[in-house]
Order: C-alpha cells, then structure tokens, then sequence
C-alpha cells in the first residue's frame, strides 16, 4: 500500500468530468464539504471511483500538496493555491485546449509570465513562499494554453460549472497572493531543461524540448508549431536549468529580473 | 506496352535500389538507413521529424515510425519487413508491401537513404545542432615545446 494510502482521509467524493469519472479525498471534512456543494452538478452519489486525486491541506509546518495519483503536482503552504491548482486540474478533463497545450508550469509577475520545466509548482514551501512574496504567482495547471504566433500565455476561467460562493473562504482568505486571474500575459522568458555541462548552440535544440510536452500537436499542427516557436525563440529569452530546483528558481527570477534592468 | 508515368518510374527505380525486386533474393536486399541529422521526438503516442535544411515537419505514424527507427544502414529492408511483420502480426508478404510503400514514401521525402550511398544529408544546414562544453569548462591544452 503506498504511503499515501497509509493516511487519514476526511472524505472521498466522485465528480463527473468529461468522459471519466474521478475520485478526490480531502484531508480535511470542511474543503471537502465545500468542494462537493460547489461541484454539486458534478457530484456522482452511486459510483465510487478510486482517489485520482487527493488533497493534503497544509498543517503547521507541513506543506499543502495536490496529489494526481502519487505524484505531487502542487505543493505549498498556500492553501488559497492549494484549492485553485485543484479546480484547474479538475478542469483539464473538461476544457478543452484554446492555443497549443504545453506541459509546462507557467510563473506570473504583473502581466508578464515566464515558462519553466515541471518542478517549480513542486519545490519546496518555504522556497515558492519566499517568491509569493516577491510578488511571483504560480499557475498551477496542468498544461498551459500558449499563443505562439504572439508570445503570450493564455489563462482560462476553470470550465468547471461551479458555484463561486461555498469556496469563497477557501479560494480567497487570506492568501499569500491572489491566484492570477484569467486574461492574457506577455510571454517574457521561457526556462528549459538542459544538461548542466552544455551550451546549446541553436535554438533548434529547445523544439523537440518544449514541443514533446505538447498536448495537443496534431491538432494544432506540426509545422505551424515548429515555424511558430522557432519565430518565438527569436524573441524571448531562453535560460537552461537542469541542475537542482533551486536553479531552476535562479533562471526563473532571474529572467524577470532581467526585465526590470 | 505502355509506358509508365514518371513518378511510378521514379518510385520502382527506389523500390529497386532500397528494397530489391519483390521476387528477389534476400541477399539483393539492401539496407536503408535514416537521416542523422533530422530532429526527431515522440508526441502523442507518435513520432515527429523535423527536417532542418527543409525546415519540414514530418508526422509519422506507428508503422512509419518503426520502420524510420529501425533504418540504421545495418538492417536490411527484408529484415526490417520481418521485423514490422512480426511487431504488427502481419504475414509477410503483408509486410514486405507495406515495408516497401514506406521506405518509397521516407524515401521520397528525403528521409530515409540507402546506405550504400553517400547519406542523404540537406545540401547545406542551417542549424547547428550540436551542443558544446561551457567555454570556460575545463579543458586540454597542448604544452607548447621547449617547456
């Protein structure tokens, strides 16, 4: 039995999303509550599905972590965050995709965002904390909808049909920042995997890099995509990281940093 | 008898010089081998390459994919039609077809060469795609004499 399974779970609820239906086990009785009155058209009484999700409220020292499966997508001390990376990636079953679809986390200062390798939605709480409060906020998805051809990144309202009012205390008391909202945000660097030891050359080299975590390429087309990020490489600085997370941290303050010069 | 149009003319001189005759031994098979110098990586469950020097993307799809994959100069395009046969559970006549529309379409797109010719690079690349050592690394430097 995994360790996660080893765990006191509050509550387990089955939600109708897309095609599937998805099990969510909260920590906590009362964000548990909550989400099923808000998610209430969604709410699935006679099927108990397996926890696809689970949600470990932050407590004392210890880190608030969304859970898809096993792995941890999100972690953090905000449970503000906490709750809006659940309903964005509930909602990734049901929304459909409006740019190309990149599986990479996205951070958001002012207008400006900047791509990073998945990871930083992940580093440690007392590392993401120290960037809320430099005014860094995180969008934690599970893909990103990109427009290439303009350079800009592309957030939604979650698609899920639910009722604001019973998560209102859960999605804005008293955060550390407030979640980005929807709208669109100039892309200003995009932070990339790479060996430590090497030096790439061409920007050629970060395709294949960022269009494996494509979602939806085929729809989108191959050779758009190619022609469009090449042209995108032109214009927006490009910083390897493919050391530590706190590297990958340095590259992406790092690119926001290099704005303000 | 009638003439063949020039692209059937085309694509049987290939058949023959990549695959053989069908009727052929399997010792007049040569082997096909895949561009070096494309970029290449999996996405939704399928391959993507993107020619530099063209600057053209190509999707493969499963059969395709294998086939480019397996192209390594060494096998031979009969070898590669047991192989895809039995991967895909195709009997091999099935398969030797199916390898030989393949090869003539990769082929044909510049994607696959014989590898008994010079390999089928772009005339000139535009990209480096090669990556280096941080320039300031450690490295060898020669001893000049007399030291």
């Amino acid at each position: 039995m995994a360790r996660l399974d080893r765990l006191v779970w509050a509550a387990q609820y089955t939600f109708s999303l897309g095609p599937f239906h998805l099990g969510v086990r909260f920590s906590d009785g009362d964000l548990a509550s909550a989400m099923a009155r808000s998610l209430s058209a969604r709410l699935v009484h006679d099927v108990i599905a397996p926890a696809n999700y689970s949600i470990l409220l932050p407590e004392g020292k210890q880190a608030g972590v969304l859970y898809r499966g096993y792995q941890s997508m999100v972690r953090t001390g905000d449970t503000t965050r906490l709750v809006w990376a659940t309903m964005r990636h509930l909602a990734s079953h049901v929304d459909e995709p409006s740019e190309l679809a990149l599986g990479l986390d996205a951070v958001v200062r002012g207008d400006q965002a900047v791509l990073a390798p998945r990871g930083i939605a992940t580093m440690p709480r007392l590392l993401s904390k120290g960037m809320q409060e430099k005014g860094y906020q995180f969008l934690d998805a599970p893909w990103i909808d990109l427009n290439l051809e303009r350079g800009e990144l592309r957030v939604a309202e979650p698609g899920l049909g639910w009722d604001l009012e019973p998560m209102r205390g859960w999605m804005y008391g008293d955060p550390q920042l407030p979640p980005v909202e929807p709208g669109v945000y100039r892309l200003a660097g995009m932070v990339l995997e790479a060996p430590r030891s090497t030096l790439p050359r061409s920007s050629l080299f970060w395709v294949p890099q960022t269009l494996r975590r494509a979602r939806n390429l085929k729809s989108y087309g191959p050779q758009r995509a190619i022609d469009e990020l090449l042209n995108l490489l032109d214009r927006v600085p490009v910083r390897a990281a493919g050391g530590g997370i706190r590297e990958l941290a340095a590259a992406v303050t790092g690119l926001f940093d290099g704005l303000d010069d | 008898m009638p003439t063949r149009p020039n692209w059937q003319r085309g694509r049987a001189r290939l058949s023959s010089n990549l695959l053989g005759d069908s009727a052929s031994s399997d010792s007049k098979i040569g082997p096909v081998v895949r561009r070096p110098d494309l970029l290449t990586w999996e996405s939704e469950q399928e391959r993507l390459l993107y020619d530099p020097a063209s600057g053209r993307a190509h999707w493969l799809n499963a059969t395709a994919a294998v086939i480019w994959e397996l192209a390594d100069g060494v096998v031979s395009a009969g070898q590669l039609a047991e192989m895809v046969g039995e991967t895909f559970g195709v009997g091999s006549d099935e398969a030797r077809a199916g390898v030989e529309a393949v090869v003539n379409d990769l082929s044909a797109q510049g994607l696959l060469g014989d590898a008994r010719e010079p390999p089928i690079l772009g005339s000139q690349i535009p990209y480096d795609l090669s990556t280096s050592e941080v320039p300031f690394g450690p490295r060898f430097l020669g001893v000049p004499p007399n030291q």
